[in-house]
């Protein structure tokens, strides 16, 4: 069975015309699709409506053959802006993530994500790309089917960016996780997607 | 007449711990029904909160200053206590109730997707993320509500008290002891003073992640 399916998805915001129209694709498991295209096309939109939060104007979303109707642990959306909660030290905010807390699990993607030390540390004493490495750790802890991340480095220079993809593609080989990756830089998406949708500004 | 007779330090003192305890209570209490009011306010559906007569009972009754109250307190409950804790309460929660809505509704939109994307329950939204996102804004309410309390609670006791600094200015007024009226201000000063540094101190026991804490 395919494990994540879009099937003729489109979307336009009221009074708007459509940023996508009749989209469809698929993503095996453990697959990685990057997405591209100039900024407007619709992007960041595809990914909240992957994400189910926002509906659709025509089309279905799949996950394992469910319907995504609202948004759930089963895809998890790593933004653009950091979306930690500020209030939450490092090991807090994947312990947040998880559906059951197990301290032994934070451990393991702390020391997957290059954090340790930094366990009781708040998001405003980490650096840029360790802020990135704390919401990959909380992304796994969540343990979705499919794992989407939006321009989610594209505030960082380009060699700590790189150097954080380099981290991911270990982290992906190790977890195996399904993910969509999101970039207009087409240098983001060699680093680790399979195979690419790229979308285009509508006029 | 020795000098700390005629000064009747206990007395300041007495009336200073009146003053400062109805001012704890009151705002203590406007504290914990503003905010949990506040946040509350923000879980409302949107097309009750856009409607204009719960806006209007909500935002109208915090434009009469304190003061103003005064009159329409000692109506419904006499001279007492509770009457300066009521106008203290009034004073107090104004300003915190708004803070929180407004932080409440100042959730980055990035935060109530992740939630929802954790399927947190609505008790644990408003507590885990709601409330603990809006703490920053919430201790701003907290510095003007705990500074128009204290005021509130002054005026009270000018105009109705038996004790407390308040009813101690007019005292001296009446007694022409110009210079422990002075004494009375110093106080009513100093007491403002270290409740502000107060809240300053449990800003930074309650949000030591916050910018404005951090920066301190």
């Amino acid at each position: 069975m395919t494990h994540i399916e879009a099937s003729h998805l489109s979307f336009a915001f009221p009074g708007k015309p459509p940023l996508f129209e009749d989209l469809s694709f698929k993503i095996e498991r453990g697959q990685c699709l990057g997405v591209s295209g100039p900024s407007g096309c619709g992007k960041s939109t595809l990914a909240q409506v992957l994400a189910g939060h926002l509906r659709p104007s025509a089309g279905v979303v799949a996950v394992a053959g469910q319907e995504m109707l609202r948004p759930n642990r089963d895809v998890f959306l790593v933004h653009q802006d950091t979306d930690l909660f500020p209030w939450l030290t490092a090991e807090k905010q994947i312990l947040f993530g998880m559906l059951e807390p197990n301290s032994a699990r934070a451990k393991e993607l702390i020391e997957l994500t290059k954090l340790t030390g930094f366990e009781k540390y708040f998001p405003h004493q980490l650096s840029g790309g360790m802020k990135k490495r704390l919401s990959i750790a909380r992304a796994l802890a969540v343990n979705p089917k499919l794992l989407i991340f939006d321009e989610s480095f594209n505030s960082l220079d380009f060699e700590l960016r790189m150097e954080l993809f380099g981290d991911l593609k270990q982290i992906w080989r190790e977890t195996k996780t399904t993910i969509l990756l999101i970039s207009h830089d087409p240098r983001d998406l060699e680093q680790m997607a399979e195979k690419e949708l790229r979308l285009e500004k509508r006029r | 007449m020795s000098s700390s007779a005629y000064y009747d330090f206990a007395g300041i003192a007495v009336n200073s711990l009146f003053s400062l305890e109805r001012v704890l209570i009151g705002v203590s209490l406007a504290a914990a029904v503003g905010i949990v009011m506040g946040v509350l306010r923000s879980a409302l559906p949107r097309n009750i909160k856009r409607n204009l007569l719960l806006r209007f009972l909500l935002e109208a009754p915090k434009f009469p200053p304190p003061i103003a109250w005064i009159p329409f307190v000692i109506l419904a409950f006499g001279i007492g206590e509770f009457s300066a804790i009521s106008i203290v309460f009034i004073g107090a929660f104004a300003p915190i109730f708004t803070a929180a809505y407004d932080g409440a509704e100042s959730i980055p939109l990035v935060w109530r997707q992740t939630a929802a994307s954790l399927e947190l329950k609505t008790p644990r939204l408003l507590y885990s993320v709601v409330f603990k996102g809006s703490l920053p804004q919430i201790f701003v309410g907290l510095r003007s509500g705990v500074s128009v309390g204290w005021m509130a609670v002054v005026a009270a006791e000018m105009i109705s008290g038996q004790s407390g600094l308040g009813y101690s200015i007019q005292l001296n007024r009446q007694n022409l002891q110009y210079d422990l009226m002075c004494i009375d201000m110093l106080m009513i000063g100093l007491i403002g003073f270290l409740l502000f540094e107060m809240i300053v101190i449990l800003e930074r026991i309650f949000i030591p992640w916050h910018e404005r804490t951090a920066r301190r």
